[in-house]
């Protein structure tokens, strides 16, 4: 009897592996492990045996229809899983296809570089200030020691609008004003927009960025400026950077200095970019003078500081090789979309 | 300002080991800006003096000729013609046998026919003859100006030779060493010397360079002169404060002529035209000295000169031929009839030298630089000059420049000169210096380094001043020459530290209190507002504050209704800006043609003399954002826009409303314009751009904008907007509703009045507007969702259907509506 429920499990063994669908499979079933099926004939035949006989076959036989009712389960999943992956390849999609496609915006690389930079200061603990672009005359010129006729009003074309009022000419304007706003101790840095009164070509641009920073408190030297000018742009470049530092002259500040960078095109051979000196100006600073202290409404005898500007617009163009500086106010996407 | 360093070296003595390159650089680290260094030998290479030996017809070229050419010092390397000549091909008309020429060898660089960039010169075949070179003319080679010579002619040295037994003019020698060209120039940057009245002159460079290389130089060599004891000249100054010093004599027996060949080739070094020897001398005096003089032709001179202030009306024509209206703001320098100069400007043209100058008037004086530089921007004339005048030059400089003057023009005169007696008026005190006293911490606490009293001695009296001390003290006297740039002690700290070397100084960290930083909440929105347009794919296109008067007229703006701007240079710049949204106009007409969507913003200051405004003194100069949409054949663009407004006010949960337009600008559509308000304030505006304008710009679709008051935005984002209420956990359910109301009736009313029927509405979302025919004119049916939650337990459905009801009912009573 053994031999013979072996023999069918054989038998649905071989038929099932070349099943193909799930209907032939339970008719399978029903057919071997079925009411009627020879297995349950041979099973029920089992009730005429003697007890010991029924001792020792029925677990065989137990067993037997347990592994045919695993063959079957696993060719039930065999086949289910068949199904789902034909209904899946039905399914297939080219995902490359641009359907609806909704392309982000861009920021002008000006604001990507003067967040970029803002980041930088706030961590070294500078506040952000801001002040206005049509600013008084007092502001952009007397307070910071330029009175009228003074020769330094030459090397910036003014916008003017009136006696008293002109498009500022450099974010140095905010000096004073936040110096009478937040008083001392003072970090803050003052970027954007400033005007100069030129027509414009590849390189000259009535409008264009910058980026103003002071320091006020007691006891800032000119060794002060130095290291924290060589920090910042060591941070702004992402690498150490070799400078020099050498005399410059603006009315505001005493000593001025300009801090040249290697230049970052040749490595300091010399190329177009530097004129050919090696050397590429970056950023212009120094100590606040004392009238400026003063227009400050500070007393330069207890407080000193510093003050640095930085050519954003100029900066944005040496960070991704820019060569017409008017892009920038342009408009154009072409330009625009590439940051 | 060009400098030469070969003049140079007349007041120091340069060692050997440090080059031309050194001093550039040393004189950019611790003095001035230097644009350029030119060295000229390089300018001059591979050329040389020959000596034309033989000529002979070129055979297929009636206008040349083959010449051969001795170099003799370089015989045997260029063994390229006959007998150790040199062969070349020449077209000039003036080639002799004996002639001594400039030979521009394989090389060297030309100006092909005295035009164009300089260009190398290569060895040619001309018509089939061979030619090693070129003999060159003198614009060929950028000599015209010294060499003034006839189209079609060569540069004829032997005259120079003749004149000037001192230079080297033998066949072979380098050109540039036989001329003395081998000179090396700095391009001083003239804004870095704006506050150094005493580095505009070769003089003062040099006493730069002796301090910073520490090397000795030498006094201006000024020899005494014998002068007649008669003048016939009388001066008298008018405006005191305007004229501190005046040093005026006649010179007779005068003879105006060429310069002699050293001065000309010192003012060609700096780049400046010979003109004759009078003039030149006063030139190459300034350039040493940096003391302007100026010559008068004395026989067209009253006796009597005035230095006064110019009366209204009167007139001057000047040495560049231009006619100056003058006024009362400018001084002046007259004889007793009418203006002769603008005063350390520009002579005037008829009391000028000329060929028939016997003796002339030699003027050296000093002017108020204020006055000057008000003159100068007035006239918009700026010399060599009143660049020097308006840094207010030391008056102790005239003398100076004034004895040079004399002391050269006796060795270049051939004429026995007769010097009358000086007329000198002097408004200041002859030598004074000035006093600084500083605490000797002082400069250590500002540069951040330990000098030693030594060193601080040591780095100022290079520099020409002196220092004594007195206990905690230096007592340092400025120098005459320095007393208008060195005031205040921190002036004394900047000649340290330069001279010292910014680079030698030790670097100190800054260390300070914690403080926390200053919020900057707008530019905290600014940045978040912009993030969320370029998540929404909208570009930051930056425009002009400016408008131009094709714009006024473009867009239809009043003209009186902006702020002007007084000097524009561009005629793009006349205006200020009252609005973002027109610039958007224009930056969307740049890309129209490359792309079909156009989404683009901008946060900008706009300005308006109207307005309220924050800061003192000062128009109105809010920032405004702006934001504008184009979609090519896009029927929507108004709402895209729109969406765009709300999701920023949502982000930030300010609540508005929308106000019908009262005064719609010209460039905007009057039927598809609506204000944003916030309680009674306007804070900006949704619409369309006016047809008429589109169709000017020829823009053939709908464009959508909206322009809010962005500082205004902010204030509201800083209030309390977010009120946070506990939330029901019941589920909420929808139901729609359709209902036909009259035309003019909008949304936002209809919103409001549903809204405000109960507090267990939710969510209201309209998704369905039409007309037609059959609903009847001036109607419309609009078809909203609502969504119901809130409650406190779950709702039956009676509840739910009874507010529905309470809706229908709010809306038929306050707008006649009907249920479709």
């Amino acid at each position: 009897m053994v031999e013979k429920l072996k023999k069918l499990k054989e038998n649905i063994e071989n038929q099932i592996k070349d099943l193909k669908n799930k209907e032939d499979l339970e008719a399978l079933y029903k057919e071997t492990l079925g009411k009627k099926s020879d297995f349950n004939k041979i099973l029920r035949s089992l009730s005429d045996l003697s007890i010991e006989e029924k001792k020792e076959i029925g677990p065989i036989a137990n067993e037997i229809k347990n592994e045919i009712n695993k063959i079957f389960g696993s060719k039930r999943l065999e086949l289910e899983n068949e199904e789902i992956n034909i209904k899946l390849k039905k399914d297939k999609i080219d995902l490359t296809l641009d359907i609806n496609k909704e392309e982000a915006g861009s920021l002008n690389p000006i604001t990507k570089i003067q967040y970029e930079l803002e980041e930088i200061f706030k961590g070294m603990g500078f506040a952000i200030y801001d002040g206005p672009e049509l600013e008084l005359d007092y502001y952009n010129f007397e307070s910071l020691n330029i009175p009228k006729h003074h020769p330094a009003r030459d090397m910036q074309d003014t916008f003017y609008i009136n006696k008293e009022q002109v498009l500022r000419t450099q974010t140095s304007n905010l000096q004073v004003r936040a110096m009478r706003e937040f008083g001392a101790p003072l970090k803050v840095i003052m970027p954007g927009k400033v005007y100069r009164n030129e027509d414009l070509d590849a390189c000259h641009e009535h409008t264009f960025h910058q980026l103003e920073g002071v320091v006020i408190d007691k006891n800032i030297n000119l060794s002060h400026l130095i290291s924290t000018m060589n920090l910042v742009i060591s941070k702004i470049f992402n690498r150490e950077i070799e400078t020099r530092v050498r005399p410059g002259y603006f009315p505001f500040v005493e000593p001025g200095i300009e801090i040249d960078i290697k230049c970052t095109i040749c490595g300091g051979k010399g190329c177009p970019s530097c004129k050919n000196t090696g050397w590429l100006e970056i950023l212009p600073g120094g100590l606040v003078h004392p009238n400026v202290i003063k227009a400050g409404d500070l007393d330069p005898e207890e407080y000193s500081g510093f003050a640095f500007g930085l050519g954003l617009t100029r900066l944005v163009m040496m960070r991704y090789g820019i060569s017409d500086i008017r892009d920038f106010m342009s408009g154009d996407l072409r330009f625009i979309k590439q940051f | 300002m060009y400098i030469s360093l070969n003049k140079i070296k007349q007041y120091i003595d340069i060692p050997e080991n440090i080059t031309p390159y050194d001093i550039g650089e040393k004189l950019t680290l611790h003095t001035v800006e230097i644009d350029e260094m030119i060295d000229k030998e390089k300018e001059f290479q591979n050329m040389v003096i020959g000596r034309i030996e033989k000529i002979e017809k070129h055979p297929n070229a009636d206008k040349l000729s083959v010449c051969q050419v001795s170099i003799e010092k370089n015989k045997g390397i260029f063994k390229k013609g006959s007998d150790n000549n040199i062969q070349i091909v020449c077209g000039g008309n003036n080639l002799e046998k004996g002639m001594y020429v400039a030979v521009a060898l394989p090389g060297a660089l030309v100006k092909w026919h005295g035009e164009g960039d300089f260009q190398e010169i290569k060895e040619s075949k001309i018509r089939d003859i061979k030619s090693f070179g070129m003999i060159c003319s003198s614009k060929e080679i950028g000599l015209f100006d010294i060499f003034p010579e006839e189209e079609g002619q060569i540069l004829n040295l032997n005259n120079i030779k003749k004149q000037n037994s001192n230079l080297k003019i033998n066949g072979g020698e380098k050109l540039s060493e036989a001329l003395e060209l081998n000179d090396f120039i700095y391009d001083i940057d003239n804004k870095s010397i704006t506050n150094r009245p005493d580095l505009w002159s070769h003089y003062g460079i040099a006493r730069e360079i002796s301090a910073i290389f520490n090397l000795k130089i030498k006094q201006l060599i000024l020899k005494p002169f014998k002068t007649l004891d008669y003048t016939q000249l009388k001066t008298n100054i008018e405006n005191d404060d305007l004229c501190q010093n005046y040093t005026a004599v006649v010179i007779e027996n005068i003879e105006l002529k060429e310069s002699p060949y050293w001065l000309k080739k010192e003012l060609y070094l700096l780049n400046q035209k010979p003109i004759n020897n009078i003039v030149d001398l006063a030139n190459y005096v300034m350039y040493e000295t940096g003391q302007p003089l100026h010559t008068f032709d004395a026989g067209k001179v009253s006796n009597k000169i005035y230095i006064r202030e110019a009366k209204e009306s009167e007139k001057i024509i000047t040495l560049d031929d231009k006619e100056e209206k003058l006024d009362n703001s400018m001084l002046i320098i007259a004889d007793s009839i009418k203006p002769i100069a603008i005063a350390g400007i520009i002579g005037g043209k008829d009391s000028g030298v000329s060929s028939y100058t016997k003796s002339i008037i030699l003027e050296s004086a000093n002017f108020d630089g204020i006055s000057i530089r008000k003159t100068s921007s007035k006239l918009n004339t700026r010399t060599e000059a009143s660049a020097r005048f308006e840094k207010q030059q030391d008056p102790n400089l005239c003398n100076i420049g004034f004895i040079r003057y004399i002391n050269l023009l006796s060795e270049i005169s051939d004429s026995n000169i007769k010097i009358q007696e000086i007329k000198n008026i002097k408004n200041f005190e002859e030598n004074e210096t000035g006093i600084i006293r500083i605490d000797k911490d002082f400069i250590n606490k500002k540069i951040g380094k330990d000098f030693t009293d030594k060193e601080i001695k040591n780095i100022l009296t290079k520099l020409k001043f002196e220092v004594s001390e007195n206990k905690n003290e230096y007592i340092i006297t400025i120098p005459t020459f320095r007393l208008e740039d060195i005031k205040i002690k921190e002036d004394v700290v900047e000649e340290i530290a330069r001279i010292y070397g910014y680079n030698n100084i030790k670097q100190t960290p800054l260390y300070s209190e914690i403080n926390p930083i200053i919020n900057n909440n707008l530019r905290r929105l600014e940045k978040k507002i912009k993030n969320i347009l370029i998540g929404c794919g909208y570009n930051e296109s930056f425009s002009y504050s400016f408008l131009s008067k094709k714009d006024l007229d473009l867009f239809e703006i009043k003209e009186e209704d902006l702020i002007k701007v007084k000097n524009p240079l561009s005629k793009d710049a006349e205006y200020l800006r009252d609005n973002i949204t027109i610039g958007q106009i224009k930056n969307l007409l740049k890309n129209i043609k490359n792309e079909k969507e156009i989404k683009l913003f901008e946060i900008s200051r706009v300005f308006d003399s109207k307005l309220k405004n924050k800061y003192k003194n000062l128009p109105y100069q809010n920032y405004h954002l702006s934001c504008l949409n184009f979609i090519e054949k896009g029927e929507n663009n108004i709402y895209k826009i729109k969406n765009i407004l709300e999701k920023i006010f949502d982000t930030e949960k300010i609540r508005f409303y929308y106000q019908n337009t009262k005064n719609v600008p010209n460039y905007l559509h009057p039927e598809r314009s609506i204000d944003i308000m916030i309680g009674q304030n306007k804070i900006g505006f949704l619409s369309e751009i006016h047809p008429k304008i589109l169709s000017k710009l020829k823009i053939k679709d709908r464009v959508g904008v909206f322009e809010i008051d962005f500082e205004f935005f902010e204030e509201f984002s800083k209030r309390k907007n977010i009120e946070y209420k506990e939330f029901s956990k019941i589920q909420e359910s929808n139901m729609d509703i359709s209902v036909v109301v009259k035309e003019k009736i909008n949304w936002q009313e209809i919103r409001e009045c549903v809204q405000k029927t109960s507090k267990n509405i939710t969510k209201i979302k309209v998704f369905d507007v039409f007309k037609n025919e059959k609903i009847g004119e001036d109607k419309k049916s609009i078809s909203f969702n609502m969504t119901f939650g809130n409650f406190n337990k779950t709702p039956k459905s009676e509840d739910i259907e009874k507010i529905w009801k309470d809706v229908l009912e709010n809306l038929k009573r306050e707008f006649d509506a009907k249920l479709r």
